[in-house]
């Protein structure tokens, strides 16, 4: 299939790319999940907005040594090998490094991962369950949005119409450096079926912040788990409980490759395994499931 | 050796490179989509939204006002210009539906082919696709075929519900009825000592080559000819086919092929690709049609497997097989006849269920229904995987059931002695299968991976192995149909004693230029690198057949191997004229004719054939000789094929059978259901090798996509019968870092019914590796008790079995207590 007719802008600047997206704009980050839309004429923009060239978009920096900020046109590759990234929250680079093929992860980007708002994204996993911040600019203004509340269901995002994800902010310290990140998927390089990320408490109080893709229509805190094993231990059981507990609240996810029952079951197995390599301290590398 | 003693080394067995390689991997191959003629139009084809409607009406006016359009047409108004697709074969117990390459008064499947346009490009084509109206009256699709609803005996019984009909002008939904007895079978069952049952079934998966179809016709309206340049595997029929459908003269028609990426099965027929012919014919002009990948999901000829076996195994408690009965039923989607060529594959599949095994009682029913999904196109494999799932399936569940070791079983049942006329006629020329089984026993290492399986056992991980037995029946030969059994091959040396060798055979990735010119390198002396094939120019090679069910090594290398063998020969009698020696004291290599044992006595092949040529001359140098030049042309067929039913009504349509075994180890996980195919050892016979490299290649490739048809891919539909898998991000192929380590051996046992001792290959693979991935999930899972038996051997399967025979087992110990209770009372 060949895209419908669609007018192009490539901004320079953040500030005219908020222009063009105010006046209906669609915006292009590495198009790894646009594109394939476009030319199935699943989506049909009047007006394509290109971020590719505003510099001020890219990189990752932790100007402060509390959070990392991360440009939304960083690409999955830089992430995973950013050596700042790979110290202060390895889970993020295991996510960036497991997501798709060499060629998806040099052109698709962090910021286009979370505003794709596919549930099984590996990055939005790894974010919100670092507790990432995206921050949101408009002509008019900017906000700053959990991740965690970025997702309104399966393929839509949170962002208004003419907003553009300038930033994801992602806080450090308290068991940042120690999180884990793991997937299901049917062969390497693809898409999970599920995919968890754990980052472990800092101190007696705090419990594990545990985020699942994959598992609802869209990517979440699993508020229900984290309690359930706060309260009772890690224990298959108690997770078990806190995914049932998840899904009374919320709508399951299901696809051709898994019913939401087996989302659930692999949910439960990731989240046990990911709780226990955290728990077992230092990062490893070896390569699960 | 020296150099000079290799140049003599016989190019046939050797492991050289692929002259192919270097022009495809650096994309500077030719193929359909390569090609844009000047002025050349786009062409778009509008598809059905709906699996199973009525078309009410059709309107294209909009369409054809629209910028750059310069034709729209609709399946009614395209009806004048063309008659319908011809069957492909037509077998007894077949029917063929009536179908036109656009859909005029009814559709069958999501994507189905309504109308088109062609424009001056793609992009307006697509967009005139979105003004062209289509009413439609939805029916009720046929997604499924019901199993306990078939009528196997012709009596009606059970009766068959009254699902719709995809055809009115059938009397129901069957597409084939096939039916095959021999020998006693009920006495045997009556005499057996143990009876196995199974029911195995195997999803609908698709061959998915990297290029999809893509088509480059033009007509010109002067001469009233048209040429078309096509991705196909059999150019000639499809010439013969067009000329057919368009109402041309046969000698007005000419296909071209150049490079075709990939086919397996699925480019052996006309569809969807005369639709740009029809436009090309109607606006005079080249139009051009290459689809996308979502087009090929939705309409290419992607049903494939798809069936069921429900069968049972009689033996005697020694572990001999004494008979065998199997009612096959497949879903075979639209239509496997006309718009794809798959239906036979259930014919074959029956006919080799016995496989390598003796078993004189054997009682088979087969069956075919359509169903609102595309085609069931042809894929790798044919049938020979249908069987081969089914009687390895059964050898494990005898062995099981006998407490027997199931290689012994196995052993205790192959062919050993050939030739071996099979219970279905088959005549099984040479073989090796013992052989194959003992050698792939000893690669694995058997003892050490059972040692290995314990102590992971014992640490909660769960590792499985399985070996099965294959036979590869290859070269097929079907009367009635277009996939005929001959090859056509020229053989032309030149004067500066180069060779052009032209072969009616399609290469369509599987070495074709590189094997052939090996084997007509050594029939007249020269080099590989001095031969060029050529093919797939309807206009330049003779009527051939192209490429299908593994025939190369068998019809093509044969016809090819004739002619050279013939331009050989005139060599060598111009050269005993010219070197004063008798024929047969001559020798050829290395460019150069010999005398033996004389090395100073020779001349360049290019000498010689100088001077039969012009100096002086064939009167001088051929005198006698009724075609007194260096070329010769031949027509191979193989004694093998016989196509006269004898009194049990039985054909011989694959004369050669290639023995094999395969064993495999994986590792499943059983809390999140992965498996992780760790090894496969494959030990492979198909007589004499032309090129090892090729070969072992072909064989890695159809096991590797056998594995992802049997691991992962799927073909799925919601209930509506809309297709949810139309992109390769939702149909998952294979990639690098999943396939598995794939070892192979070879055992060479030529054939003795071909000129070189070779059998037809690329097909093996894709038999075996189903039944073996099977065999060692089971192996894995035992102990938990689960049967595997069907596939795809996703995650949610895994887990699922180990549920249920986690369930039985609860249920069986309940029954216990609840017994034992009852006991004590
Ligand atoms: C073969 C393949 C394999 C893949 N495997 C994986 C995998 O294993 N795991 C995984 O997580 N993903 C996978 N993906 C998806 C990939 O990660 C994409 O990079 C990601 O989903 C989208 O990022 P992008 O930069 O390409 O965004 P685009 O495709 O350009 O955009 C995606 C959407 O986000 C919007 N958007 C993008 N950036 C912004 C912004 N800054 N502000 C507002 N809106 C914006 C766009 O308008 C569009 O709607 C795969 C993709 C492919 C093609």
């Amino acid at each position: 299939m060949r895209p419908a007719s669609f007018e192009y802008v490539r901004p320079p600047s953040t500030a005219e790319a908020c222009r063009a997206l105010a006046d209906g704009g669609t915006a292009l980050a590495g198009g790894q999940s646009l594109l394939p839309l476009l030319k199935l004429r699943a989506v049909r923009p009047a007006l394509v907005v290109d971020l590719n060239r505003i510099t001020e978009l890219q990189g990752i920096g932790n100007g402060e040594a509390t959070e990392l900020a991360i440009g939304a046109m960083t690409r999955h590759q830089h992430v995973a090998d950013d050596p700042v990234v790979a110290s202060a929250v390895p889970l993020l680079a295991e996510a960036a490094r497991r997501t798709g093929d060499m060629q998806v992860r040099a052109r698709g980007t962090i910021g286009g991962n979370v505003c794709f708002a596919d549930p099984r994204a590996n990055m939005s996993t790894a974010l919100v369950a670092l507790g990432a911040v995206a921050v949101v600019e408009r002509t008019a203004g900017s906000r700053q949005v959990p991740v965690a509340e970025m997702f309104s269901d399966t393929r839509v995002s949170a962002l208004r119409p003419g907003e553009l994800l300038t930033r994801l902010h992602v806080p450090l310290g308290a068991g940042a450096d120690r999180g884990v990140y793991l997937e299901f998927a049917p062969q390497p390089n693809g898409v999970p079926i599920v995919n968890v990320a754990v980052v472990p408490g800092d101190g007696e109080l705090a419990g594990p912040r545990i985020a699942v893709g994959g598992l609802l229509r869209t990517t979440c805190r699993a508020t229900q788990v984290e309690k359930a094993v706060r309260l009772e231990g890690a224990t298959s059981a108690a997770i078990r409980r806190g995914i049932e507990g998840l899904l009374a609240d919320h709508e399951g996810y299901a696809d051709p490759r898994g019913d939401t029952a087996y989302r659930a079951r692999l949910a439960s197995v990731l989240i046990g395994r990911g709780l226990e390599r955290a728990a077992r301290g230092p990062r490893t590398t070896e390569r699960e499931v | 050796m020296t150099v000079d003693e290799m140049r003599q080394q016989p190019w046939v067995g050797r492991r050289i490179p692929r002259q192919e390689d270097n022009r495809l991997v650096t994309g500077t191959g030719r193929f359909a989509d390569d090609v844009t003629p000047q002025g050349a139009l786009h062409c778009a084809i509008l598809r059905s939204p709906h699996p199973h409607a009525r078309i009410v009406r059709v309107d294209v006016a909009r369409a054809r006002s629209m910028p750059g359009v310069v034709a729209a047409v609709s399946g009614a108004e395209a009806r004048e210009h063309w008659a319908p697709l011809p069957p492909n074969f037509a077998l007894p117990g077949i029917v063929a539906p009536r179908v036109y390459g656009l859909a005029v008064d009814k559709v069958v499947y999501e994507g189905e082919p309504v109308a088109a346009v062609a424009a001056t490009d793609r992009y307006l084509a697509e967009d005139a696709l979105e003004a062209i109206e289509v009413e439609y009256e939805v029916l009720e699709p046929v997604m499924d075929v019901d199993e306990g609803a078939v009528d196997w005996y012709g009596d009606g019984s059970p009766a068959s519900p009254a699902s719709p009909r995809l055809y009115d002008e059938w009397d129901d939904n069957v597409q084939v009825r096939y039916d095959f007895a021999y020998g006693d079978v009920e006495r045997s069952f009556g005499e057996a000592d143990a009876v196995v049952e199974a029911r195995v079934a195997v999803h609908r998966y698709a061959a998915v080559p990297l290029e999809p179809r893509a088509v480059v016709a033009e007509y010109d309206p002067d001469g009233r000819t048209l040429t078309v340049r096509v991705a196909t595997q059999v150019p000639h029929q499809m010439r013969t086919t067009y000329a057919r459908i368009f109402g041309l003269p046969e000698t007005s028609v000419r296909v071209l092929t150049g490079d075709v990426g990939g086919g397996y099965g699925s480019k052996g027929q006309a569809d969807g690709d005369v639709v740009p012919i029809l436009l090309s014919i109607l606006t005079g002009r080249p139009v051009k049609w290459a689809e996308t990948r979502e087009e090929w999901m939705l309409a290419g000829p992607v049903g494939s497997r798809g069936y069921v076996h429900h069968a049972e195994l009689a033996l005697r408690s020694d572990g001999t097989v004494l008979a065998l009965r199997d009612r096959l039923l497949a879903d075979v989607g639209c239509d496997g006849v006309v718009r794809a060529i798959g239906l036979a594959a259930l014919i074959v599949g029956a006919t080799y269920i016995p496989g390598p095994y003796r078993i004189d009682a054997y009682d088979v029913r087969v069956r075919g229904l359509v169903t609102n999904k595309p085609a069931y196109g042809a894929y790798r494999g044919y049938g020979k995987d249908i069987a081969n799932q089914l009687i390895e399936r059964l050898m494990d569940k005898a062995a099981a059931a006998l407490g027997m070791d199931p290689l012994e079983l196995r052993r205790r049942n192959l062919l050993t002695e050939f030739p071996h006329e099979i219970c279905t006629g088959p005549i099984i020329e040479s073989g090796s299968f013992v052989e194959c089984l003992d050698l792939v026993q000893e690669k694995m290492d058997l003892p050490a991976l059972r040692r290995e399986q314990e102590r992971a056992r014992a640490n909660g991980r769960f590792l499985g192995v399985g070996v099965v037995s294959t036979m590869e029946p290859s070269a097929g030969a079907i009367p009635m149909s277009v996939f005929s059994g001959f090859e056509s091959a020229t053989v032309r040396l030149h004067p500066d004693g180069t060779v052009t060798a032209l072969t009616g055979l399609q290469p369509i990735g599987q070495g074709v230029q590189t094997s052939y010119a090996q084997v007509v390198a050594d029939c007249v002396g020269v080099s590989p690198a001095d031969v060029r094939v050529r093919w797939g120019d309807t206009d330049a090679v003779p009527y051939g057949l192209g490429a299908y069910a593994s025939r190369g090594a068998t019809f093509g290398v044969a016809a090819a191997h004739q002619a050279a063998t013939e331009v050989g020969r005139k060599l060598l009698l111009a050269a005993s004229v010219a070197l004063e020696v008798t024929p047969d004291d001559l020798e050829l290599g290395g460019g150069t004719v010999r005398a033996k044992g004389s090395p100073g006595t020779a001349m360049d092949v290019a000498d010689v054939a100088q001077r039969t040529y012009f100096q002086p001359g064939p009167y001088a140098m051929l005198p006698g000789e009724k075609e007194p030049v260096l070329e010769a042309s031949a027509v191979y067929t193989n004694p093998e094929v016989n196509w006269l039913p004898d009194e049990h009504g039985r054909l011989r349509i694959y004369p050669t059978h290639g023995s094999g075994a395969m064993g495999c180890l994986v590792e499943v996980d059983v809390e999140t259901g992965g498996v992780d195919v760790r090894k496969v050892w494959y030990v492979h016979d198909s007589g004499r090798l032309i090129n090892p490299g090729i070969v072992e290649n072909q064989l890695i490739g159809s096991s590797v996509q056998a594995f992802g048809g049997t691991m992962f891919e799927q073909i799925v539909y919601d209930d509506a019968g809309t297709l949810l898998t139309r992109t390769l991000g939702d149909y998952q192929l294979p990639n690098a870092a999943s396939v598995p380590d794939i070892e192979v051996s070879h055992i060479e046992t030529p054939s003795p019914i071909t000129p070189l001792g070779t059998k037809g290959l690329g097909e093996g693979g894709h038999i075996g590796i189903g039944a073996v991935l099977l065999s060692a999930v089971e192996d894995a899972l035992r102990p938990f008790g689960a049967e595997v038996l069907e596939t795809p051997l996703t995650p949610p399967r895994i887990l699922q079995l180990i549920d249920r025979a986690r369930e039985s087992r609860a249920r069986e110990s309940r029954a216990q207590t609840a017994g034992a209770v009852r006991d004590d009372v």
